[in-house]
């Protein structure tokens, strides 16, 4: 089974153990994002997120079958993500994937991460103490500053 | 010219007067660079020109040479993607 959510709700973890987990498998990987508290030594305070939402489920849902495609033996998997505020130490993404071995899910959770990452159509703005607060860049995306200039040395 | 809904996110909401959605008039046939043009133009968005992409109806348009149809139903969808950061 797939699972995708997004969720203006905290992220509950042992929730999710307990979708993903299965009979025949002997693994669950987890790959959980958090608000980290300091940006270039800013003081962060909180994330706040934002999505088109009709196009990142629809995203999601590729992803998970692209994991599929990669990783036939993968038996469940589930991609997570909350929306609005995200204070500091809280989870913003949870992937969560099972299989009868663990390489496969260990393997699967790093690659839909960072597939996550580079196309699923949703943003977030760091807030800082000072109140100043900026637009991030995941640097897997292919049009982030960060990605062009790559190109640009290459 | 048809008209069709266009959707802003992120930084490009911002620079467009905080709207997340309108309706626009464009051409029934256009190229995705010409469109992304026509749009900067129109809403403020020349700063982030070079950084910005355009999906339509749900689908990234990575191609600027790309040439865009619209229907006259007015139910085409456009939206204007800043570098994606999720995670």
């Amino acid at each position: 089974m797939n699972f995708v959510e997004l969720t203006l709700n905290p992220l509950d973890l042992t929730a999710i153990s307990n979708q993903v987990a299965d009979e025949t498998c002997g693994a669950v990987s987890f790959f959980v994002g958090t608000t980290r508290n300091n940006f270039e030594g800013q003081q962060v305070v909180s994330l706040e997120y934002e999505c088109y939402e009709g196009m990142a489920r629809k995203v999601m849902v590729q992803l998970c079958e692209t994991i599929r495609a990669k990783w036939p033996d993968v038996k469940n998997c589930a991609i997570f993500h909350r929306l609005g505020c995200v204070p500091v130490k809280e989870a913003s993404v949870v992937i969560a994937i099972s299989s009868p071995h663990r390489q496969t899910s260990l393997d699967a959770v790093a690659f839909g991460i960072n597939e996550l990452k580079r196309n699923v159509p949703i943003w977030k703005k760091e807030v800082y103490a000072d109140n100043e607060s900026t637009w991030k860049e995941n640097k897997e995306c292919e049009w982030s500053q960060d990605a062009i200039n790559n190109n640009n040395k290459a | 010219m048809v008209e069709v809904k266009l959707l802003f996110f992120a930084k490009s909401r911002e620079l467009a007067g905080n709207i997340s959605s309108t309706r626009i008039q464009v051409p029934a046939s256009i190229t995705c660079a010409d469109l992304l043009t026509l749009i900067c133009d129109t809403f403020n968005l020349g700063l982030i020109r070079d950084n910005i992409i355009l999906a339509v109806n749900e689908q990234y348009c990575y191609d600027p040479n790309q040439v865009l149809n619209f229907t006259t139903a007015g139910n085409d969808e456009i939206a204007v993607i800043p570098p994606l950061s999720g995670g």
